[in-house]
């Protein structure tokens, strides 16, 4: 590189450096000062627009219509952002308020243009519209339009569940068990919310189904059972006291554990044998059993957990144990002669300090 | 003499073609991890924007999370920092303060703020830390638990707060960081939207210099004005939020900081919990769990997300950061030969081929060139070796790419987190940002060969650390200040740190 020839290279390339640096620096300057303005406008405006919405309810007739066409583009987007954070927190009759003042400002009818032309996180977000508005959309619509990813498929079942569509039970469970994979926490949130009063259909299905679900799937649906009001004793139960023997602990524990509502059927009796999983190699199968036998709480049953303490090696196991005695059942003081005591002095000392449970 | 001064020649241009060809390799690896975080930007601005129409609090499925608090020595900032902690919006918390044998008034302080009361009973079971003196609880603030024990340093006050809570995740925070109110939800999204494979998350840390803060919460967010803690805060913004991006974009997240992450409490307990024999607990903490389950073919995720963000004190004088950054890099060299297995390893997926050698050659052998340079080069052009032209287009060139790397950050920052955006904030932000880029990073260069000085010589100390404190009375706004000492490094171990270390 010769002096002259390598002087002119240094200049262009300051030169490009500089026109690329002044681009950028330009388009930083721009977003930033384009946001800050938006961000003040809504900080502005949106004590303004709550105010107008809170003292449009409190008058006889709204008239939401006159509303909406009187604000500017501006109000309108923050109007939007003030009934979102309301309509996630009301219930009833103020509830309904705010979805008149939303379908004024046509939101209900964007959200269902959108799920039927829009772009996955779109559809997310009108999905998430119709549920807060409680709108109806067919079955058949959001089958074609929103069975593409799990969210959607999620969200599309809680709208059912949220809009009381004649069979949301059972469509929005096939809608959430499509494709056998995980969920996230609002689809389980969803499935439990479907089947929590009468889960017969989910385990009914599961009888059928189970070997095609994902071992994480199966532990979900589990633990949905778990937490949902126990069916009659002619709904079948014999899957999941196959999964008891299942080659993962996590879905042996969580089979144990929705057994809990079943305490009371013979056939649930009949075919758990606790002093089997009591030696189980894994400790969260030890501690799902002593959570179930607890929760079933009869008198010989507890006496069996607590001659099963005594052979517990894992201490953190018997605290578990303890903890669920203690919640579960009136036999608290039989954990002192079984081995239990450091767990149980822990268990009651935390609780006196708390004036409470543990 | 002709021989020698042509030997030292070919010498300095072998190392100078070294240089350059490291130096094309490491900005080749920034350009790929800064543009995936650029369009990373995008689709975590479209996940954070989606919030599902659900009722957390009543939901069964929520995960509990515990926050974890190591603190040794901070009276000043324990109970601003704790009523921070007690009020942030999640469904199940558990705050968890682990006094880690503090000199200070840190217990007494929270004992009379607090009403705690001692829980009259041994712990159950074992726990791998040093000796736990007292558990307290407090009858009017179930959510709090406060563990009192001997001095073993920030790992190990870590496992003690995870052996102790039940939750099935915990949040490791610093004691003098300030959370978001939401940033709980925010940075549980990947635990929500994967809660079968993600084991690990970390979201944003930024510098809280120039912010004001009352009642534990920020009130006024501001750009530094001093120049120390502004060029962190632009360095953090490069490193801790667009290179984070990129890294999670690229499945390449092998760091959450120490100030503030979230993991599933069994995954860690299952490894062993924190090492307490290095001084970067929370990157070699991440990059076990990856070695752990990738190397047992499980699935699992490690993500970040960048809304959710952490303030925590920058250091203002040279002493203390200089300290500061010592000790980051001997971590991350510990933390390196410690997995030296798995670096380019196949078998650990993206970690082992591409996010550990990154952290190799970029992170740890790149400072070290990069001041090899400046002390080779200026000799070489005097002797006629390398042309004054050649070395002002690899100056401009670095600088300027420099300046284009910390701007992206800024950019990042203006479009997603927005937290203070006007022109007047950006340009000073702007500016630190080519300041960055003249002298600072020089600076680092040289740190890094002090730190692997340290290194060599088996240095483990943590350094000491002054808290001003967040309140009115704090001074500049809770900036951590320098103790003064030319040597400060001491025998106790330092539970109270600051943020892991930014890349480049």
């Amino acid at each position: 590189m010769t002096g002259v020839t390598g002087s002119r290279i240094v200049i262009g390339s300051a030169l490009l450096l500089a026109i690329v640096l002044t681009g950028f620096g330009t388009l930083i300057v721009g977003m930033a000062a384009y946001s800050d303005r938006e961000t003040r406008q809504k900080g502005a405006l949106k004590p303004i627009v709550r105010d107008q919405l809170f003292d449009r309810i409190a008058q006889p007739n709204p008239d939401w219509e006159s509303w909406a066409s009187g604000l500017s583009e501006a109000e309108r987007t923050v109007a939007v952002d003030v009934l979102d954070e309301y309509l996630r927190r009301l219930e009833g009759d103020r509830k309904a308020q705010f979805i008149e003042a939303s379908e004024a400002l046509n939101i209900d009818e964007n959200a269902l243009r959108t799920i039927r032309t829009g772009d996955t996180h779109e559809k997310l977000s009108a999905l998430t519209w119709l549920v807060l508005l409680e709108s109806r959309v067919d079955v058949a619509t959001l089958r074609q339009r929103c069975s593409g990813t799990p969210d959607l498929r999620a969200g599309a079942a809680r709208l059912l569940y949220e809009s009381d569509y004649d069979d949301e039970q059972m469509v929005g469970t096939e809608f959430l068990l499509q494709g056998g994979k995980a969920l996230s926490v609002f689809g389980r949130d969803t499935l439990y919310r479907l089947n929590r009063n009468d889960p017969t259909p989910l385990l009914e299905r599961g009888s059928i189904e189970y070997r095609d679900w994902s071992p994480s799937l199966i532990i979900q649906i589990l633990s949905v059972i778990e937490h949902s009001f126990p069916v009659g004793d002619d709904v079948p139960l014999d899957w999941i006291t196959h999964l008891l023997e299942h080659e993962s602990a996590e879905i042996r524990a969580a089979a144990l554990r929705s057994l809990r509502p079943y305490g009371w059927r013979e056939d649930v009796l009949k075919r758990i044998d606790p002093d089997r999983h009591a030696t189980d190699d894994s400790p969260i199968v030890r501690e799902a059993l002593y959570g179930t036998l607890a929760e079933w709480g009869d008198p010989e049953t507890v006496d069996r957990l607590l001659e099963m303490l005594r052979h517990e090696p894992n201490d953190r196991v018997r605290l578990a144990a303890a903890r669920s005695v203690y919640r579960r059942t009136d036999r608290q003081e039989h954990l002192v002669v079984c081995g239990t005591e450091r767990a149980w002095n822990w268990v009651r000392a935390n609780a006196a300090v708390r004036g409470n449970d543990t | 003499m002709t021989g020698i001064t042509a030997l030292v020649g070919r010498s300095i241009v072998a190392f100078g073609l070294f240089a350059i060809g490291l130096y094309i390799v490491i900005n080749s690896i920034y350009m790929c991890i800064h543009g995936a975080g650029l369009f990373g930007l995008r689709a975590a601005e479209q996940r954070n924007q989606w919030n599902p129409p659900y009722e957390p609090f009543t939901s069964p499925f929520f995960p509990g999370i515990a926050v974890v608090v190591p603190a040794y020595n901070e009276a000043d900032t324990i109970v601003e920092s704790l009523r921070s902690f007690l009020t942030l919006e999640y469904p199940d918390i558990e705050v968890v303060v682990v006094n880690d044998g503090s000199d200070d008034e840190t217990l007494t302080r929270l004992r009379e703020v607090y009403d705690l009361e001692r829980v009259d009973a041994d712990i159950p079971f074992d726990v791998p830390c040093e000796p736990i003196h007292d558990v307290y609880r407090s009858p009017n603030h179930e959510d709090l638990l406060v563990v009192d024990k001997d001095n073993g340093g920030k790992s190990d006050a870590l496992n003690a707060g995870i052996w102790l809570t039940d939750q099935e995740l915990f949040c490791a925070v610093d004691a003098d960081t300030i959370i978001e109110r939401s940033a709980l939800f925010d940075v549980a999204r990947p635990f929500l939207r994967d809660p079968q494979t993600a084991v690990a998350a970390g979201g944003t840390i930024r510098i809280i210099n120039g912010c004001t803060v009352e009642g534990g919460r920020i009130t006024a967010m501001n750009p530094p004005t001093q120049l120390l803690p502004g060029l962190q805060s632009v360095e953090y913004l490069r490193a801790f939020l667009l290179g984070r991006i990129g890294l999670d974009r690229l499945r390449s997240l092998v760091l959450i900081s120490g100030a503030f992450g979230l993991f599933r409490t069994e995954a860690v307990r299952n490894i062993g919990g924190y090492r307490r024999d290095t001084v970067a607990e929370d990157f070699d903490v991440v990059v076990r769990l990856h070695r752990h389950f990738a190397g047992r073919g499980r699935e699992f995720r490690v993500r970040f997300v960048p809304n959710p963000i952490a303030w925590t004190e920058g250091p203002d004088t040279i002493g203390a950061l200089g300290r500061q950054r010592r000790r980051w890099y001997r971590g991350q060299i510990e933390t390196l030969v410690a997995n030296w297995r798995m670096i380019g390893n196949p078998r650990y997926g993206m970690i082992g081929v591409f996010a550990l050698p990154y952290f190799l050659i970029a992170e740890t052998l790149g400072p070290l060139v990069e001041a090899g340079g400046y002390v080779t080069i200026p000799p070489a052009i005097v002797l006629g070796i390398i042309h004054p032209e050649f070395f002002a287009l690899f100056v401009l060139l670095t600088i300027g790419f420099g300046v284009l790397l910390s701007w992206a950050g800024i950019f990042g920052a203006v479009w997603v987190l927005r937290r203070y955006t006007g022109v007047k904030p950006t340009l000073l932000m702007m500016g630190y940002g080519i300041l960055e880029n003249i002298g600072y990073r020089q600076w680092k260069a040289f740190v890094a060969w002090r730190a692997l000085y340290e290194y060599a010589i088996g240095v483990t100390a943590w350094g000491d650390l002054e808290r001003s404190g967040f309140g009115p009375d704090s001074g500049s706004g809770g900036v951590q200040r320098d103790d003064g000492a030319a040597s400060t490094e001491t025998d106790r171990v330092g539970t109270a740190v600051e943020a892991e270390k930014p890349e480049r």
